[in-house]
């Protein structure tokens, strides 16, 4: 159990180049210290439609944010409308899929993306593990480089993963 | 400016981790990879798939397998320092 003011201390700290980043992007960052919540706009390419990226930051960094596409009220995960529908590039396939009907951004950075979260990995070691595991896919330990990691694929996207 | 390296150029990095850029002086001849290798050094990172990426809406991703002249990179030029790594 980490305790509450050592997250929010830690986070705050990561937060100040977050914040530098989202200034160079044009991505505003909304912190909400009292329940350890990062809430993030992001304007689709072409589309121009706003899609709300949320963090849940209690026991970071313990274990890794639980990052999620959520309703414009910061509601609700794992829904496919809100999620942006991935598209495959460069760097190899989008972190944005649904597993078993449930949308999730697939990192070793997320929380969601391991099997005892209903993700995906198995065999990532779990969410503790986060730091060492899936080394062959994309890398990010502090929220600054999560965030950068989201947007590479995000600025990808053109369309929902779902119509509705 | 010219060593023995050849001609050289002046670059600012920024990292999304970081709240303030670094400078870096390489050779034209350094392959992007090994440029971003040594940013991310700098920046404290010590594992993934580091490149490099220009400025702009929409960024242009350089290739690290080229090198900083073969990407057209110039003196005094600002690039942010990204992981190439994939989802999955």
């Amino acid at each position: 159990m980490v305790p509450f003011e050592h997250t929010r201390i830690v986070v705050e700290h990561e937060l100040e180049g977050a914040q530098a980043w989202g200034e160079r992007h044009g991505v505003l960052l909304d912190w909400l210290s009292d329940c350890l919540q990062l809430r993030v706009t992001l304007i689709q390419p072409v589309t121009e439609a706003p899609y709300f990226l949320r963090a849940e930051l209690k026991e970071y960094r313990a274990l890794p944010p639980v990052w999620t596409f959520t309703d414009p009220e910061w509601q609700g995960t794992s829904r496919p409308f809100n999620f942006p529908k991935g598209v495959q590039a460069t760097f190899g396939s989008s972190m944005f899929i649904i597993h078993n009907q449930i949308a999730v951004i697939c990192a070793p950075f997320n929380r969601l993306a391991y099997a005892d979260q209903s993700g995906p990995h198995g065999d990532w070691g779990g969410p503790p593990n986060w730091l060492n595991a899936g080394s062959a896919h994309i890398h990010a330990e502090a929220i600054g480089d999560m965030l950068q990691a989201i947007y590479r694929d995000f600025s990808l996207t053109r369309e929902r993963m779902v119509k509705s | 400016m010219h060593n023995e390296h050849g001609h050289e150029v002046t670059i600012i990095v920024f990292a999304p981790r970081s709240p303030h850029p670094k400078e870096f002086r390489w050779p034209e001849s350094l392959k992007v990879g090994e440029a971003a290798r040594e940013a991310a050094t700098a920046f404290g990172y010590q594992a993934g798939n580091p490149g490099l990426q220009t400025e702009g809406n929409p960024p242009r991703v350089l290739d690290n397998n080229k090198t900083l002249a073969e990407e057209h990179i110039h003196d005094g030029q600002k690039l942010e320092l990204i992981d190439t790594g994939g989802g999955v």
